[in-house]
């Protein structure tokens, strides 16, 4: 038993790590743009045909195509925000969510117009190497991504935190008529927090293709552990999203390990619904 | 405010008449020629099952053409033409393409996959006094409604269980042993919950010690722990009932951790000894067993349905969900041409004194109960050998011999 | 032509507000008698959208509280109406009350929760979201309490006994179609009440500014929790009644998001918090998907691919809603032929 808590622990942190990629992208949206994305999940997914077709055809390692996925989704972002929702800005909340909505429609049955419906899966050499860490055993595609989810979270908390662009952008986030009073392009600081959001995702979508399968519907099992992670870490705190992803992969994977059934699922949704009505700030939130 | 709702009553209006306009075009496309009998498959050609209902669509496709080529119903002196209805798996529009394909002129229904949408495609059929062969679908309940139209080839969730224990007793048997422990797990839907009912218990009684039952959600996007959980029993066999993607992911998780297991066996699962599942799984696939709906393999039939089937198939391999959809249509046929008639009660009344012979699945004669159940529906268990899904039990169906205990890799 | 429909638009607000909804309640009466079982069915299916949009659009359009979980009331409605039948008997005429009732009651629990914690715009969405969804787990986790079976994923089989009015089972579609539109026309007639009456004044203030509406002393909160508890009693009947015509019911199906989203998509397209917004939308959407369907069949995807080009189109250029459109499109004539 305390073997199996042990493994469900080292299994939550690095689904966790992963939670954390993705939802920072959701976050980092929301925080500038006060939009919820609920095509999310579904440009997860082109991140992850992406890398599986760049495996395929040119035999790039999924790893390394995280160099790609990350800037093809910064650019598809950007896109998606200058012709659809820059014109909503301002508009009542429910259209902003009907248009990402919309989208999450489109892409997904467009991947399964042009790739068909059928689940693929990406074979890396070392697919099946396992590293033994205790008494668990960890595959090593598991671990390749959890690193390699830290590592864009923290060149993005970097952007952020650090450089001209990152301040620029929070300054617009924070307050946008001071912003623009100090010469900032507000419509360019929104959409490249859009276009560094879609990445995120991006790079979450390259970085589980080697242990995931990849199908038109894919995205929608991620989209719903990234609400909860957002909330979970704060709406708009791009650290808490870390946080967050933490503590949902390890209550997640240690509810498996002790509750019958699937009522893991149901303790996902509890602990949100008790975070959202007692702390809605979130652990790391500033903004209500 | 109060003057509001007046300014956009007319834009209703004309907001209605357009709808109406819009609600009658399907119309234009109805007229068909008389010397034609109208059928329909109604599967899941879009959504999260997009997959199945596609194969299940060209099975169909393939099981006309063959007719038809065939000269069609003999005799009407008529082909038959195949319309589609997807139901996207979700049961509102189930009903809504049920009604359609029969409002378009379908003398009989095949399909609809299922458990879920096949219960409201038979209620409207059943409403509509016509014929529905139900290909898949295994829900217990769906032939306990005293419906008169519905005909199901699959085996019920119940016989599914049983069927799939008895050939996991063969699997004993064939190496020697007289004891067997397994680990099952399933995925909580209306799908592994009702065969997760039946199979522990049906197990339990040919003496099979059932370790542990474990279920889940097929949605969870990691389930290493429950894998570990059902390894941690020390069972001799891990038993699932899965869909594809979580079935692969646990067959990998499995795969990673080397366990001292006999074998994998699936249990109806979708993934094990789907044509797909070696390419998905790479070498890792071999050794894998599945207790599923299958064709005969020595049929006669399959080379040339196999040809046909790529016609309309787009690149997707046959699975049962295709056998199974083609076969539904045959049985279909062969009532409409007993029948001589395109009269659905006379096509019903067909149906009911079935006897087919001509068939690809493993089973003997096709012939329906008082309920409208396949009374000789079967399963094989068929096993990933070199790289190739292969039926190996029950004898008189087998390619080749069970390799068991299995080795991986 | 410019003219003519400007022309149109005055008449029509010159002639009695009661005319045209009596109109359009004569041509829905009667459209069945010329309607195949196809066309029956996508009525059946408009209306029970344009109702879900109606109900939802109490607490979402007027009172300005979006929810993304109404599905949560939805099934609470189907499934205690159908425990009622199975395993008490109670007609589902009452279980549909009951079910609404305690839909209602779970509303409420809900808001005082979810208000009490000052849960707003996309908090609340959210919040909601989990509510449905955790409903939904629960459920699928669920085989059997106290020995009454709850049927877990498999969900509840609904006696089938033919045609008995009093237990509202029916051996065709149509009086399906009938009971929609009867409480179609309840939930018109109740929002329109809303809609003049102080209640609906007051829930126009919390939409428009919550803190000025409470510093007018309006009370915001027990105000948000009335609008939860009548939007949610509606959502929950219809539940029943979705049991009634498929006699067939699983977690999967009437807690999912469908059912939270479908109401949402045509009170927002028809245009949110306008009474007749969400049967406009319900009268666009529905239509559209079975075009759709009709024309792009033979490429799957194709048409769930257009109907979301088509949302986005909509939601893009029209955010106001087609009410709203309307609205505005008569004020700038207006403006034209007085300059």
């Amino acid at each position: 038993m305390t073997s199996l808590i042990f493994e469900a622990l080292v299994a939550g942190v690095l689904l966790g790590g992963v939670y954390g990629l993705i939802a920072l992208g959701l976050n980092i949206i929301y925080g500038v743009l006060d939009i919820i994305n609920f095509a999310h999940g579904a440009m997860m997914m082109m991140g992850m045909y992406l890398t599986f077709w760049l495996f395929q055809v040119y035999g790039i390692d999924p790893y390394l195509s995280i160099l790609i996925a990350g800037p093809v989704m910064f650019v598809f972002g950007a896109l998606v925000y200058l012709f659809l929702l820059d014109p909503m800005r301002g508009k009542a909340l429910q259209n902003q969510f009907l248009v990402t909505l919309g989208l999450s429609l489109f892409i997904t049955n467009a991947a399964q117009v042009l790739f068909s419906p059928d689940f693929r899966v990406l074979q890396p050499s070392y697919g099946q190497d396992v590293i033994q860490i205790g008494p668990a055993f960890v595959p090593l595609t598991r671990i390749l991504t959890f690193v390699a989810a830290l590592a864009a979270t923290a060149v993005l908390l970097f952007i952020f935190q650090r450089t001209r662009l990152g301040r620029s952008i929070r300054a617009v986030a924070q307050q946008q008529e001071g912003a623009a009073l100090c010469g900032i392009n507000v419509r360019l600081a929104y959409t490249l927090a859009f276009a560094l959001g879609s990445a995120c995702v991006g790079i979450a979508g390259a970085a589980v293709t080697p242990f995931f399968y990849v199908s038109p519907t894919v995205g929608d099992l991620f989209n719903i552990a990234s609400f909860v992670v957002v909330v979970l870490g704060g709406l708009g705190s791009m650290a808490g999203s870390l946080l967050g992803g933490l503590v949902l992969g390890i209550t997640v994977s240690v509810g498996a390990a002790l509750l019958p059934g699937s009522f893991k699922e149901v303790l996902m949704f509890a602990i949100f619904l008790g975070v959202l009505l007692f702390r809605p700030t979130g652990l790391l939130g500033s903004k209500a | 405010m109060s003057e509001i709702p007046q300014k956009f009553v007319i834009n209703r209006r004309k907001v209605l008449l357009g709808g109406a306009t819009l609600l009658a075009m399907p119309y234009v496309s109805r007229a068909y020629a008389e010397d034609e009998i109208i059928i329909a498959n109604l599967h899941p050609v879009t959504g999260f099952v997009a997959l199945d209902g596609k194969v299940a669509t060209a099975g169909c496709q393939a099981a006309v053409d063959e007719i038809n080529e065939a000269g069609g119903i003999h005799s009407l002196g008529k082909k038959l033409r195949l319309i589609t209805g997807d139901t996207q798996g979700k049961n509102d529009v189930a009903s809504v393409e049920t009604q359609r394909v029969i409002e378009a002129g379908a003398v009989g229904l095949v399909g609809s996959y299922l458990s879920s949408t096949m219960r409201i495609t038979t209620q409207v059929a059943e409403q509509k006094k016509t014929p529905h062969v139900a290909d898949e679908g295994i829900a217990d309940e769906i032939l306990q409604r005293g419906f008169k139209y519905t005909f199901r080839l699959a085996p019920s969730s119940t016989s599914m269980g049983q069927l799939s224990a008895d050939n996991l007793v063969l699997l004993m048997k064939s190496a020697g042993l007289s004891t067997l422990s397994i680990a099952y797990m399933h995925e909580d839907s209306s799908f592994g919950s009702s065969v997760g009912r039946s199979f522990p218990g049906a197990a339990e009684k040919h003496g099979i010690e059932v370790r542990t039952v474990l279920s889940y959600a097929a949605t969870s996007t990691d389930l290493s722990v429950e894998v570990s959980k059902l390894l941690a029993t020390g069972a001799d066999v891990v038993a699932a009932s899965t869909y594809y993607g979580d079935g692969l992911l646990i067959a990998k998780l499995i795969q990673q951790r080397k366990p001292q297991i006999k074998a994998v066996v699936g249990v109806g699962s979708a993934a094990y000894a789907n044509p797909s599942f070696p390419k998905d799984m790479g070498a890792g696939a071999n050794g894998y067993f599945n207790n599923i709906m299958h064709w005969n393999p020595a049929s006669p039939a399959i080379p040339g349905l196999l040809e046909r089937f790529a016609k309309f198939s787009g690149g997707l391999a046959l699975t049962h969900q295709g056998a199974y959809a083609y076969s539904a249509v045959k049985v279909l046929a062969d009532a409409i041409e007993r029948a001589g008639s395109a009269d659905k009660e006379a096509i019903r009344e067909a149906l009911t004194k079935t006897n087919l012979t001509d068939h690809i699945l493993p089973q003997g004669p096709i012939s329906f109960d008082e309920v409208g159940q396949n009374k000789n529906a079967g399963i094989v268990m068929l096993q990933v050998q070199n790289g190739a899904p292969a039926v190996v039990l029950p004898d008189q169906y087998a390619q080749a011999k069970p390799i068991f205990p299995a080795t991986f890799g | 032509m410019t003219a003519l429909a400007a022309n149109g638009a005055r008449a029509g607000i010159r002639g009695s507000g009661a005319i045209l909804p009596v109109l359009f309640l004569v041509v829905a009466a009667a459209a069945p008698i010329f309607a195949n079982g196809y066309v029956l069915e996508v009525g059946i299916v408009l209306l029970m959208f344009a109702y879900l949009g109606s109900s939802w659009n109490i607490l979402g359009g007027w009172a300005g509280q979006m929810s993304f979980g109404h599905a949560a009331f939805f099934g609470l409605g189907a499934y205690v109406s159908a425990l009622l039948w199975i395993n008490a008997g109670v007609s589902p005429w009452i279980g549909m009350l009951i079910g609404a009732l305690v839909a209602a009651a779970f509303g409420v629990v809900v808001a005082i929760a979810t208000f009490r914690a000052g849960l707003r715009g996309h908090y609340f969405a959210l919040a909601m979201f989990a509510v449905a969804q955790m409903l939904m787990a629960l459920f699928v986790n669920l085989k059997e309490v106290a020995g009454i079976t709850i049927g877990g994923s498999e969900g509840l089989q609904l006696p089938y006994t033919g045609t008995d009015p009093g237990q509202m089972v029916f051996d065709s579609r149509m009086p399906f179609y009938y009971i929609l539109l009867a409480m179609l026309v309840v939930v018109q007639a109740v929002v329109k009440f809303i809609s003049i009456s102080r209640f609906g004044a007051y829930l126009q203030a919390v939409r428009n500014d919550e803190d000025a509406a409470e510093a007018l002393g309006v009370n915001v909160f027990g105000c948000k929790v009335a609008a939860m508890a009548v939007s949610a009693f509606f959502t929950g009947a219809v539940g029943a009644v979705y049991g009634q015509i498929y006699l067939y019911i699983e977690p999967g199906i009437v807690f999912s998001a469908t059912y939270s989203i479908q109401g949402l998509l045509c009170a927002v397209v028809g245009g949110a918090g306008t009474v007749w917004g969400p049967v406009l939308g319900a009268l666009v959407l529905t239509p559209l998907a079975e075009v759709s369907k009709v024309f792009f069949r033979d490429i799957s995807g194709l048409d769930l691919m257009i109907f979301g080009a088509v949302l986005i189109v909509f939601v893009r250029f029209i955010p106001q809603g087609l009410v709203g459109l309307w609205t505005e499109t008569l004020a700038r004539r207006r403006g034209g032929s007085r300059s």
